[in-house]
């Protein structure tokens, strides 16, 4: 039989080098293609969630995205539903759903896993509260598009992920419950609200009186916020085999306050991934993992033992590709590291009565306010949902500030005319015609048309985006992006770019300095940042 | 410089080169079963699921009796979504569009002097009948093997009504069933 191979005589040199690059590719080809951004981190954490959206959204749109495409995806979404932007996240809602809801996955891996890492061979498909998150995530992008039905189907969804049929699992992930109450009575089912808002409140006192008024309220608004960093997943043990969460933010028993057009109310937090981290594992490949690893080590030790042993050069060189074999075990047995660093530590959720004012809004204790500025009831007399983030760092103001500074496609005009952005003013709308008459007036020459101003923007190279086409938004121009936009009144990303000063555009282009000249210099000055 | 080869190492290094190149196939390679799936409702199904809908409405009393009624206008209204899954807009109107957009539907339509509006310019009330499609689900999940849950099934009923605006009477109504079944862990 051997005889066979003897024109085949290879050299040791050649094959041990092989084996070297072989190994080598093989342990870089298991390394995780997911490393968490500390970057995109502390973008959501001080609230600039428009860097965040397009990075991410890079990360996603990137072919190599590979086995992490669904987180990446998740994320993605995530980013710019905080931003405000549920057209710009439309694409990757329906991504997202379709790939959780796809069984088996990483069916045809369980060979693979024998020899690979799992981060080298397994689709990223989270935890099952990881799961149940993103799929709130993707309810709540429904709502905020006032797609209730889909609300609904997505919040359903979430509470079979976790199995959440009995009071124990229900009173963990209330977020998910609440949900589906709101979207049921959104669409008139009051009886099935009712069965989702009973669930909670027997699950949970402390949603109680959160649930009474999601269900009976006259609320008109409807806000999710988010604080604090959900925990990190990280390999344990000897050999990396165990999985292990650690918090990154505490949990505790602080609440919302919130003032509105009808007074004050604190609200509980309603989901505290903190505790479902640890409650809600797939424990699936755990056994398999130290299997690998016990195998790893009787190869290591046993292909040692004969190296060191035998006098024999065969028999040493056989010990010692076993022992290579099984160090290549031991290390891939190593547990899977990924998870989305980006979900947050709890979920509050306030309803708000919409007035005058925008709704202030406070954690328990912790000194630091938030106050959504632009929140509008939505056209067609249904709840307007919104998804915030509380910034945990220095945000210059602006969370505070309670104001607009800026004409916008949400919340109209300034009380004094203002001229366009891009000749210096502080209008972001969408031009109109019926626009130009307010520019006008704010002192920009009769002499200058409509299809001038729009010939400006082309010039600038900025694009104007509404409605659908709001998937395609970049940075906004008031942060130096190309792209203007309104993002939805109330969210972070309204707050952001109009609670607060930028600094004045000057335009680069012929036509911009042309028409610059052709404004009134006497009514044109701008309110610098204070 | 000599080069050694030692014939006891020729099928060990053989077998070792196999297992590597095995290694980084295998680690470079999945990005997803091929055996994975969905319960998902699925479009192409709808065709074949209202073909008895679309022959109940042609044959309908509705359509018989138009004729003595005076002037019939027919609204379509966006599909009432009650599932365990979601729908784009456009799949919306194409559960709505499947029935009404029929070729034999609209001649028998047309033939019983019923006008078709058109939903994106005119209102509810400009119509003397709204058409209304409803999708409701049921999902069961399972266990092939009794340990994890590993089947899923679910069974959609689609519905469809025609009803007279002035006497809220139902004129028309039919329904129809599709079942998905999908195979594989539904955590994983």
């Amino acid at each position: 039989m051997l005889a066979r191979f003897a024109p085949f005589r290879l050299p040791v040199a050649t094959v041990g080098a092989a084996l070297l690059v072989c190994c080598a590719l093989t342990l870089a080809g298991c390394q995780s293609g997911y490393t968490p951004d500390p970057g995109t981190a502390a973008m959501l954490a001080r609230g600039d969630t428009s860097r965040a959206r397009v990075d991410l959204a890079l990360r996603a749109d990137d072919p190599k995205a590979g086995r992490e495409r669904l987180l990446y995806e998740v994320q993605a979404m995530h980013a710019a539903l905080l931003d405000g932007l549920p057209e710009a996240a439309s694409r990757r809602v329906e991504y997202v759903f379709d790939t959780l809801r796809t069984q088996g996955l990483n069916a045809n891996n369980s060979p693979d896993l024998f020899l690979v890492n799992e981060q080298g061979v397994r689709f990223w498909k989270g935890e099952p509260y990881e799961q149940a998150v993103a799929l709130s995530l993707v309810s709540i992008a429904d709502m905020m598009t006032g797609r209730w039905g889909n609300a609904r189907a997505a919040a359903i969804e979430s509470l079979q992920r976790l199995n959440a049929d009995d009071d124990s699992r229900t009173a963990e992930f209330l977020l998910g419950r609440l949900l589906a109450g709101v979207a049921n009575r959104q669409m008139g089912r009051a009886q099935e609200a009712a069965e989702h808002f009973d669930a909670a409140r027997a699950a949970s006192d402390r949603v109680r009186a959160l649930a009474d008024e999601l269900e009976h309220g006259t609320y008109d608004a409807l806000l999710v916020i988010e604080a604090g960093r959900s925990p990190a997943r990280t390999a344990s043990g000897g050999d990396g085999t165990e999985v292990v969460f650690r918090d990154r933010s505490p949990s505790n028993a602080k609440g919302l306050r919130v003032s509105d057009a009808s007074g004050s109310a604190l609200w509980p937090w309603t989901t505290d991934l903190n505790a479902m981290a640890r409650d809600h594992r797939w424990t699936g490949l755990d056994a398999g993992r130290r299997s690998k690893a016990a195998a790893g080590n009787v190869l290591t030790a046993g292909g040692i033992a004969v190296a060191a042993s035998s006098d024999d050069s065969a028999a040493q060189l056989a010990g010692a590709g076993a022992a290579l074999i099984g160090l290549i075990a031991k290390s891939n047995a190593r547990a899977d590291s990924r998870y989305d660093d980006l979900l947050p530590q709890r979920f509050y959720l306030a309803p708000i009565k919409m007035g005058i004012e925008p709704p202030a809004l406070s954690v328990e204790s912790s000194g630091s306010s938030l106050r959504p500025v632009g929140l509008r009831p939505n056209e067609d007399g249904s709840l307007a949902v919104r998804l915030l983030r509380w910034p945990e760092t220095s945000t210059t103001g602006w969370a505070e500030s309670g104001q607009v500074f800026y004409a916008n496609d949400v919340t109209g005009p300034l009380e004094t005319p203002t001229l366009p952005w891009v000749l210096g003013g502080r209008c972001v709308r969408t031009p109109t015609r019926a626009l130009m008459a307010e520019y006008r007036r704010a002192g920009l020459a009769e002499s200058v048309s409509y299809e001038d101003l729009m010939e400006l923007y082309r010039a600038e190279s900025i694009d104007l985006l509404q409605g659908r086409d709001q998937s395609q938004a970049r940075g906004h121009v008031l942060e130096g992006g190309s792209t203007l936009f309104t993002p939805q009144g109330g969210s972070i990303g309204f707050t952001r770019l109009f609670g607060q000063f930028h600094t004045t555009y000057t335009p680069t282009s012929t036509q911009g300095r042309a028409l610059s000249l052709l404004v009134s210099p006497t009514i044109t000055t701008t309110e610098e940042s204070p | 410089m000599s080069r050694t080869s030692l014939p006891v190492f020729r099928p060990i290094g053989l077998l070792g080169l196999g297992l590597s190149a095995l290694l980084v196939l295998t680690s470079c390679a999945t990005t997803g079963s091929r055996e994975a799936s969905n319960a998902r409702f699925r479009m192409a199904d709808l065709d074949q699921a209202v073909a008895e809908v679309r022959a109940s409405l042609i044959g309908s009393r509705f359509i018989r009796e138009a004729p003595a009624q005076g002037e019939v206008l027919l609204r379509a209204e966006p599909l009432t979504n009650l599932s365990l899954d979601r729908f784009t807009v456009s799949e919306e109107q194409m559960v709505v569009s499947r029935v009404l957009s029929d070729t034999g539907v609209q001649v028998a339509l047309r033939e019983a002097g019923i006008r078709l509006l058109d939903p994106e310019v005119t209102k509810p009330a400009d119509a003397t009948h709204r058409f209304d499609a409803q999708i409701r689900s049921v999902a069961r999940e399972g266990s092939v093997d009794q340990r994890e849950s590993n089947a899923r099934r679910d069974a959609y009923l689609l519905e469809y009504q025609i009803t007279e605006r002035a006497t809220s009477g139902i004129a028309w109504q039919a329904s129809t069933e599709v079942a998905r079944a999908a195979r594989g862990l539904v955590i994983d």
